[in-house]
């Protein structure tokens, strides 16, 4: 019987870097759902999403003597994801004027707003209105950082947020 | 003053926000109250197991960054070694070593038609005139013109017969033309004798 040995975080870090295994699986355990969920959602590919986990968790483990516990693990974790997933979808994302924007996927939903809808509208966005919206309204990344970990300005980052909380809109117009 | 003006009431020296404000602001708050709280509610995905196996056998094979990283070093270091050595032979032999250049010349298609016989029946009739009518090739002058003619006819037949069928050496058609027009030349100083 596997016995559990209850870590604080700076534990699970110093053990991470002595490769203590154990110390590793914990670590990744503890953040693996959220960080999918979060690859996820900006690679819009749940085979993808596995791959950016996988190699945003190896970085983690390979990076981890460069954490200054300046933040906490998770969102430095947070950010090394995002990175990750972005750098796989770069190649598509074009961060367009709205009205430009393709408008092939416009959706009718229903009275209520439930998760699945919202869900599906946000995944149903264009990638960078999407990578902006997921990284700042889910995740909670300022502009600033945004801006900085996708390379567009602070100006930008703003304005795919606007156009993709407008589409967003017009998206759930049935229930908001 | 306007009608909207006219609706805002004055309260000891201060006025009145309109009630409007409020409400569309109490409607912003709800929707993004609403949007917000159904963000909240995303699901959340399992990651696979298969990730973490992957991880795990990543992490216990050796890093390959730094083998890498050595192993180009290493590589760039033999390039190096062997761009030296090669400059350095090239360039302790190169006042040994003769060098060997070419060209390549291309022939106009106007160069390559053989016409330099075309005229060859006038040269005959030459020679007509004077087996039929010696007397009028018996002038020294005439004499002089006819060596040189026959030189440069034989001339022409070596270089006809270096040529062959299929040679374009530019070089060799280019004195061949200019033999055929010494010819023409003659024979027309030749003509004017008789």
């Amino acid at each position: 019987m596997q016995q559990t040995i209850r870590m604080t975080e700076s534990e699970i870090v110093h053990g991470c870097l002595k490769e203590d295994r154990y110390a590793q699986k914990l670590l990744y355990d503890k953040y693996k759902d959220a960080m999918f969920t979060l690859a996820y959602r900006i690679s819009g590919d749940f085979l993808l999403a596995e791959e950016i986990l996988h190699d945003a968790f190896l970085k983690v483990f390979r990076g981890l003597g460069g954490f200054r516990f300046e933040s906490t693990l998770g969102a430095w974790i947070k950010i090394i994801v995002a990175r990750t997933a972005y750098s796989k979808i770069k190649k598509k994302v074009v961060f367009e004027p709205f009205e430009t924007a393709s408008h092939d996927q416009s959706v009718h939903w229903g009275n209520s707003l439930d998760t699945e809808y919202l869900e599906n509208a946000i995944m149903a966005l264009p990638e960078g209105y999407r990578t902006v919206f997921i990284m700042i309204e889910v995740e909670g990344f300022s502009h600033r950082e945004v801006a900085e970990m996708l390379g567009i300005s602070e100006g930008t980052s703003k304005s795919q947020l606007f156009h993709a909380k407008k589409k967003l809109r017009i998206l759930l117009a049935e229930y908001l | 003053m306007s009608e909207k003006n006219q609706n805002i009431k004055l309260d000891k020296n201060r006025f009145s926000a309109p009630e409007t404000v409020w409400q569309k602001l109490e409607n912003s708050l709800n929707e993004a109250n609403k949007l917000k709280a159904g963000l909240n509610n995303l699901p959340v995905y399992n990651a696979p197991e298969t990730v973490w196996v992957k991880i795990e056998s990543d992490l216990t094979e050796k890093r390959p960054g730094k083998l890498i990283k050595l192993g180009t070093f290493r590589i760039a270091a033999a390039i190096l070694v062997l761009l030296g050595a090669g400059v350095w032979i090239y360039f302790s032999l190169a006042e040994e070593t003769e060098l060997i250049s070419y060209s390549t010349e291309f022939v106009s298609g106007e160069l390559q038609i053989n016409d330099w016989d075309e005229e060859e029946s006038a040269f005959l009739m030459l020679d007509q005139i004077c087996i039929e009518k010696p007397f009028l090739c018996e002038d020294a002058e005439f004499q002089l013109l006819r060596r040189s003619l026959n030189d440069l006819t034989e001339g022409k037949n070596a270089l006809k017969n270096s040529l062959g069928e299929i040679n374009t050496d530019p070089d060799l058609i280019a004195q061949l033309a200019k033999i055929e027009m010494e010819r023409t030349n003659i024979l027309k100083e030749m003509l004017a004798y008789l």
